[in-house]
């Protein structure tokens, strides 16, 4: 396989890999990065690659281990402070502000779910990925991964509702 | 879409258990439609779910990156090496060309002083020759039983 056959193979996944990079490194850097990196090692890689039947599957699994271990050495150095500032409850001016546009705060969210539950509302509900599909590239069984999701949706709407007076 | 129809697509949506094709129905109706207001808190969620997708990879990606870097390596380390040449050759040329040379103005004089210094080396050597002509009864030893033809 030479690059033009391999970058043509990416092509179509690439930003499915990069979104759920986004997802869960949410720096714009880090992700493209992380994609990038991902990509050179499946290059790397790229006589095994033929092994696997669903490639797209295979590579988005990848990118998703890349970047729990990416997370995981870096909530071993220094993800102290950012945890801190989570934990803030107190809303600055600014902050206030800008929760007013609705889609930002449903995206601060989708950050604060667990890892798990992240990768699984990505998969589904942004890149409509079948439970079989999701089961491959996450290695649980699909009761689990239903069970995540409910919990996911269920808590996005509860944020949602604890800061808005809908009338529901 | 009914609305009873939705609200039931919801709370098995809640549940995990919609299919796609169903997920695609609310997306649908939640993003293109004027919604109840008893339903508007949903209509965010696939908004943003919807907008999520579009998002692109805008950095382009490189395969050769490895291939670049060994590339670039090397063509520096022939230029180290080939600028290191230069320099040693520059820098022993220079030596000579500093180092005294000519104290002896008369050529006649310096042409006697080379053929004196020459001479002293070849006694050197030929001091050492004499040494080696022990080596000389080996030969006749060996010639008793090996003839040569």
């Amino acid at each position: 396989m030479n690059h033009h056959t391999f970058l043509r193979l990416i092509d179509p996944v690439k930003d499915k890999m990069y979104r759920l990079a986004l997802r869960l490194l949410i720096s714009k850097e880090a992700a493209e990065d992380a994609t990038q990196e991902v990509i050179l090692k499946i290059w790397n890689r790229k006589n095994k690659v033929k092994d696997y039947a669903n490639i797209e599957a295979f590579m988005i699994s990848v990118t998703k281990n890349y970047c729990l271990d990416q997370l995981k050495s870096k909530r071993n150095n220094n993800l102290r402070i950012t945890h801190t500032n989570y934990d803030n409850n107190e809303l600055g001016v600014d902050r206030r502000l800008e929760l007013k546009d609705e889609l930002v705060q449903i995206q601060r969210i989708v950050e604060r779910l667990p890892d798990q539950q992240k990768i699984i509302f990505q998969l589904r509900d942004v890149e409509e990925y079948e439970f079989i599909e999701i089961a491959e590239i996450t290695k649980m069984n699909e009761p689990a991964i239903r069970v995540a999701l409910s919990r996911a949706r269920k808590k996005i709407k509860e944020e949602l509702l604890k800061t808005h007076n809908y009338g529901i | 879409m009914e609305f009873n129809e939705i609200k039931l697509l919801l709370e098995k949506y809640e549940e995990g258990e919609t299919s796609l094709t169903e997920e695609k129905q609310l997306k649908e109706y939640f993003t293109s439609e004027e919604v109840p207001k008893e339903l508007e808190i949903y209509k965010n969620t696939f908004q943003f779910a919807k907008n999520s997708k579009n998002i692109q990879l805008e950095r382009p990606v490189t395969v050769n990156r490895n291939f670049s870097k060994y590339w670039y390596a090397g063509i520096a380390a022939s230029i180290l090496l080939l600028l290191s040449f230069l320099f040693f050759d520059m820098n022993t040329s220079n030596n000579i060309k500093n180092s005294e040379l000519g104290t002896i103005e008369d050529p006649e004089q310096a042409y006697l002083k080379t053929k004196e210094t020459l001479k002293m080396i070849a006694e050197v050597f030929n001091d050492g020759r004499e040494d080696l002509e022990y080596l000389d009864e080996f030969n006749k030893t060996k010639d008793k039983f090996i003839k040569e033809q």
